[in-house]
């Protein structure tokens, strides 16, 4: 089997070489500082205490056993990653960098699928070796290798898939077909994007099926897809998991409707051009192209959040030959080889479109390594300019300056703004849990300030489980709010902790953690020494946070 | 096909007062047109748009030996060019003029000549502005952005922005691409030849001291709609999809219609200054003393209100401040407070003794103090 994955003709001892050098350079980037950075967010304290609880009881924090579908918030999260961060808790100890560490294997592995995928598309040594070092340096590579969002691992499967048909493509081993199908319907086991991307991509590889004359094959592949995508769909019919989509509807679009409808009165003509099916067309074909635009290939934008570090997808000195890979595979859309890669690019902006945002990276991460294959068949336009050395080392050297900068972004000024306006106060909660829980008897915040985040406490002390499961009361509206428990009370406002902290008082170990203007709040009604002060690093909103211990007023 | 042309040339004659003149239109008539021409013919100045827009489509079409249909379609069914017809511009006409020349002449040294003159234009009538260069980066952005262009220009440019629609119809971006992707493959003189009509766009874009995109980006955008022609010249689809994409294209285009003749004023009438206009309405022929924030807008509406009406006299008031009892008790002072000023000085919004101006879409822009006493 061996001459099917390698291409026999690229198999020099150099090639190999830097395979290995490039993965190794991708796992150390992608693991570095990674306990640290990026700040850990609600779904992934989610995630690290569902995997968590699984290697305790067997049981997810609901009290359901080994469940596909984790309810967590009420979004009842995919739960492959989930599993699989439970087995790495299992082996090892149940800390961030256990529950990351499956993304960075994905996201590391990702290089070798791209090297695999590039060497069925060239035959150029250079070109594969380029290739190879964009997807080991790829900045949206990286980011998503370093969080334990799904994302990534739902993309490695679809590339997978991809990549293995596109093997029986070329070898017409049907023993091939299973496999990628088989890893394409895992897919949709691990994140809900894959909703939208896997019927898209089966019916591209029943179209070839069918044109190849493979019809036996072709009606076990529809049955047996129906049969493993049947508790999918199940649990997003009647399952619960559909509030994940009326969460992302988009209420901006009602609002612009009625709008439009008040300048004409409402009439008959604004019936016929306001309503949610011209709209909801109008956005998703703007989105759709939003995706191919400048403004998220190219620009730095000042925009960072948790799905976004602002950084551009495509790096600028490989951007014209982004542009000019559309026309060679264009060119070449006959070949099923082509006709695959041109489907995998067009789907895959479809989740992040259809969820109602413009660009979500997380939602389209399945284009990750399509940019690739669009660049190296760029560059394969220019074949003969790149046999020259000196180009090919001084276009090498341009491209890892440019991924320097980023890697010089990510662990610097993006860190800095990302420690500072991602999940600041989660984390320290977190830490000061982590570091306190045996110290007090109670903890207090708000909600006002801190949501409600009891997967970050339940993790930080690493709480029993069966306990969490006994005691835990909550009320599911869909989304699921749970009531103050064991040493954790968390109440709305700050007058309600007042209320409790005086009936409370004889109690002499209960600590808070509180802004600043709560300080002010409480200064006048309630004593208490302050234990540590916290702020971002980069303060824009003069944010100040209190750990405080409560004491009885003399 | 001239008939059309007049057609297209009737329908905007009849709608000319359509959107209302802009602020930015009157700041740049020189003076004796605006001695000559009151409030209510303004609008007639848009003739000289409108016919450099129809010469400019005339000259597209003139060397061309077929689909000449084809792509007089596109042009009369482009946003940009009816947008144009419908605003008054020196340097639109300008560029529409010269792109017009260019193209019937086919000489590339007559855009040498023409980046000469409107360099000495802009070296007479302006000093080159150097926030041109301070917000270059955006401008780029606003530029190099298909969304933008093409979908949505309302969050990524300012002024003239038609509610759900960029410059160009979405359908017009295949034949951009298509145009782009042929002038590459093209021999090399023909693909110099729009090379450099791109450059005389980015002189313009870089040099003319304009924030706004519609103008100084006017060189990028008649570039990218020569583009969409010539793609559309050397498209080649069946009749499937020539009918299919004719049909989008009427589609898409009555929804630019509908959006431009029904809610581009009302939505953003405020760029326009729409309320200033009404506010000078209302103030014009009485006598009194008008206070008014300081506002550079007001000053050459007011110049020009008061060639044609006996105006009150305006007192600028800087930073907002007022004394807030004499609007009301002053009863030969008008004083226009913004929403903002009401808010600082503690009034209340709703005092029945404001008479509101409002912008088309029914925003409360001014509150005049000591107007519904003088209309008892």
């Amino acid at each position: 089997m061996k001459h099917m994955f390698i291409n026999s003709k690229n198999t020099s001892n150099l090639l190999l070489l830097s395979l290995i050098l490039l993965v190794i350079v991708g796992f150390v980037i992608r693991s570095y500082q990674i306990e640290s950075h990026p700040p850990v967010d609600n779904d992934e304290f989610a995630i690290a205490y569902d995997a968590y609880s699984i290697t305790q009881t067997g049981k997810d924090q609901w009290g359901v056993k080994m469940p596909l579908f984790f309810k967590s918030f009420g979004d009842y999260k995919n739960g492959f990653d989930i599993y699989i961060t439970a087995l790495m808790y299992k082996l090892f100890e149940p800390n961030i960098f256990w529950l990351r560490f499956p993304s960075i294997i994905f996201g590391t592995l990702y290089i070798l699928l791209i090297f695999l995928l590039l060497s069925n598309i060239t035959i150029d040594k250079k070109l594969i070796i380029i290739g190879t070092l964009l997807m080991t340096l790829s900045p949206y590579g990286i980011f998503f290798s370093r969080t334990s969002s799904a994302s990534i691992s739902q993309s490695f499967f679809t590339i997978t898939s991809i990549l293995t048909f596109i093997y029986y493509l070329k070898s017409n081993h049907k023993k091939l077909i299973p496999i990628s199908v088989g890893s394409l319907l895992l897919s949709l086991y691990i994140y809900p994007s894959s909703l939208i991307v896997v019927p898209l991509l089966l019916s591209g590889y029943i179209f070839i099926l069918l044109k190849k004359h493979e019809y036996t094959i072709t009606i076990l592949l529809v049955v047996a897809a129906f049969i493993v995508a049947l508790p999918v769909i199940n649990q997003y019919l009647g399952g619960g998991s559909m509030i994940r989509f009326q969460n992302v509807a988009n209420i901006g679009m009602k609002l612009e409707i009625n709008e439009f409808r008040h300048h004409s009165q409402n009439d008959f003509v604004s019936k016929i051009f306001q309503n949610k099916i011209v709209y909801q067309s109008f956005y998703l074909l703007k989105n759709f192209i939003y995706h191919f635009d400048l403004e998220p290939l190219i620009y730095l934008r000042n925009h960072v959040d948790q799905h976004d570090n602002g950084f551009p997808q495509v790096l600028i000195i490989t951007f014209p030959f982004y542009i000019l890979g559309f026309i060679v595979l264009f060119k070449q859309i006959k070949n099923p080889t082509y006709l695959i890669i041109a489907l995998w690019i067009v789907i895959s902006p479809l989740p992040s479109i259809i969820a109602g945002s413009g660009f979500n990276g997380k939602r389209s991460l399945t284009f990750l390594g399509s940019d690739i294959v669009l660049i190296i068949l760029g560059l394969s336009y220019f074949h003969n300019i790149f046999q020259k050395k000196l180009v090919y080392f001084l276009y090498l050297i341009c491209i890892i300056i440019n991924s320097s900068i980023f890697v010089y972004w990510y662990f610097s000024p993006y860190k800095l703004l990302a420690e500072s306006h991602l999940y600041f106060k989660t984390n320290k909660l977190y830490q000061i849990v982590k570091q306190n829980y045996s110290k007090f008897n109670t903890i207090v915040y708000t909600t006002k300030n801190l949501g409600e985040p009891q997967n970050p406490v339940l993790f930080a002390c690493l709480f029993p489980p069966e306990k969490y499961i006994k005691i835990k009361v909550a009320k599911c509206s869909p989304w699921c709010r749970i009531q103050p428990f064991d040493k954790f009370i968390y109440m709305e406002n700050i007058e309600d902790i007042i209320k409790y902290i005086s009936l409370n008082i004889k109690d002499n170990k209960i600590i808070g953690f509180l802004s600043s203007d709560e300080i002010e709040i409480i200064k006048r009604k309630s004593c208490y020494e302050i234990l540590s002060t916290f702020q971002p690093k980069k303060n824009y909103l003069n944010e100040k946070f209190y750990l405080i211990q409560f004491e009885q007023c003399i | 096909m001239y008939i059309i042309i007049f057609i297209f040339f009737a329908i905007n004659l009849v709608t000319i007062g359509y959107p209302i003149v802009s602020i930015q239109e009157i700041q740049q008539l020189p003076n004796f047109i605006l001695l000559l021409l009151p409030p209510n013919y303004l609008p007639i100045i848009r003739l000289f748009s409108l016919l450099s827009v129809i010469f400019f489509i005339i000259s597209a079409l003139s060397k061309l030996k077929n689909k000449k249909q084809l792509i007089l379609f596109v042009l009369l069914t482009s946003p940009l060019l009816l947008i144009l017809a419908k605003e008054f511009n020196i340097l639109v006409i300008f560029v529409l003029i010269i792109s017009s020349i260019w193209l019937l002449s086919n000489n590339n040294y007559f855009l040498l000549f023409a980046s000469f003159l409107y360099i000495f234009f802009i070296y007479l009538n302006h000093s080159f502005n150097s926030i041109i260069f301070q917000q270059l980066w955006v401008l780029i952005k606003s530029t190099c952005n298909l969304t933008g262009l093409f979908f949505q220009n309302e969050t990524v440019h300012e002024y003239i922005r038609i509610p759900k629609n960029g410059y160009f119809l979405e359908s017009s971006l295949i034949f951009f691409l298509y145009g782009i992707y042929h002038l590459i493959k093209e021999k090399k003189s023909i693909t110099i030849k729009y090379l450099l009509f791109l450059l005389f766009g980015l002189i313009i874009f870089l040099t003319y001291p304009s924030k706004y995109f519609i103008f100084s980006g006017i060189g990028l955008l008649i570039f990218i709609l020569i583009i969409i022609s010539y793609g559309s010249v050397k498209i080649k689809m069946n009749k499937f999809f020539v009918g299919l994409l004719l049909f989008v294209t009427v589609l898409n285009f009555a929804f630019f219609l509908e959006s431009y003749f029904r809610h581009y004023q009302k939505k953003y009438s405020q760029e326009r200054g729409y309320a200033k206009f009404q506010l000078m309405e209302k103030i014009k022929l009485i006598d009194k003393i008008v206070e008014i924030t300081q506002d550079s807008d007001i000053d050459k509406l007011y110049q020009y209100y008061s060639y044609h009406y006996s105006m009150p006299k305006i007192r600028k008031i800087s930073n907002g401040v007022w004394s807030i009892n004499d609007c009301f008790n002053n009863k030969q002072l008008i004083c226009a407070l913004t929403e903002k000023e009401i808010e600082v000085n503690n009034q209340n919004k709703n005092d029945s003794r404001f008479y509101i101006v409002t912008n088309d879409n029914g925003g409360r822009a001014y509150f005049l103090t000591n107007v519904k006493q003088y209309e008892n």
